[in-house]
């Protein structure tokens, strides 16, 4: 019994090699993203070669907002209220530079996020490694994340907004059919397609910042502890 | 803190230094002078009962109430 508890005291090494372990993941995800980052980044500079023999699909998922399908009369027949599909094209240059310069960018834009996030995730499990957990600067970096997923949500609404609605143009553009025509489009000044397009990075974020909080009233429980003689 | 501990006074009377009553009653030097420069926030009974027992004196004799400002709260 007494073996019992002074494992449940003292952890398992499980727990002692956790914090290193998850110390060199994320430095090694941060360095995975950051080259994802730079190929992302170096696409869009280059450009890809396109072959106009290529065929290939493109996943198209509209999340929010509607798609009105009008037939001949003019009236909507159809309402679609997002539209997941897959639609197999020959290469065209048109859709090329889509890629190039409104998804590559989201992309790179993820990539540099999730290389900053996981760079601050590798120092949060290194300070935590070294038995400062309830410290200045590990608060500081707690609100780091916390803004940072704030920020990124704000900041990837808006992206994915623009790169979907360019994609939409795209297909309104190429897609057709004899019966149907595309018709509608969403409204990026539309309060709900903006609330809407808000990702769980934001409430994540929130999370984060009540968690930065907690940390901060452990640092002052550890001072009194530490100035208790 | 209106919290004031007299150590260096009471040490001085009895010609006690910092590392001898730091050894007699068991805690560091570096935590006696937290206590002797009034940084501490708090004082263990154990600690107190040390302090009196090798200085032979009261707690009143250590501990002054020094009426003041009051700190906001967190702060020492």
């Amino acid at each position: 019994m007494l073996n019992a508890r002074a494992m449940m005291l003292g952890g398992s090494s499980m727990d002692a090699r956790l914090p290193a372990v998850c110390k060199k993941m994320f430095a090694f995800l941060a360095m995975l993203s950051l080259l994802s980052a730079a190929i992302f980044a170096v696409s869009i500079l280059v450009g890809p070669i396109s072959n106009s023999a290529a065929q290939f699909l493109v996943g198209v998922n509209v999340p929010a907002g509607e798609l009105l399908v009008r037939d001949n009369s003019g009236s909507p027949s159809i309402v679609i209220t997002g539209l997941k599909a897959m639609v197999s094209t020959r290469s065209d240059p048109e859709l090329v530079q889509l890629a190039r310069y409104y998804f590559a960018p989201v992309g790179v834009l993820y990539a540099l996020f999730m290389a900053l996030l996981f760079d601050l995730l590798r120092r949060l499990f290194r300070n935590v490694g070294q038995g400062s957990s309830f410290t200045p600067q590990t608060i500081r970096l707690v609100r780091y994340i916390g803004f940072s997923l704030l920020l990124f949500a704000l900041v990837s609404a808006v992206a994915e907004a623009y790169a979907s609605q360019a994609l939409l143009d795209y297909l309104c553009q190429h897609v057709s059919s004899p019966a149907l025509r595309w018709g509608g489009s969403r409204n990026l000044n539309d309060i709900s397609t903006a609330v809407s397009s808000v990702s769980p990075a934001f409430l994540y974020g929130l999370l984060v910042l009540a968690l930065s909080e907690v940390f901060r009233q452990g640092l002052k429980l550890k001072s009194d502890c530490e100035l208790t003689i | 803190m209106a919290i004031k501990l007299n150590l260096d006074r009471v040490m001085l009377d009895r010609r006690m230094s910092l590392t001898e009553l730091a050894d007699r009653i068991g805690i560091t030097l570096a935590n006696l002078s937290i206590l002797k420069t009034n940084k501490a926030r708090a004082i263990r009974f154990s600690t107190l009962d040390a302090l009196c027992r090798e200085l032979n004196c009261q707690p009143g004799d250590i501990i002054e109430h020094v009426p003041g400002p009051q700190a906001a709260d967190g702060e020492v």
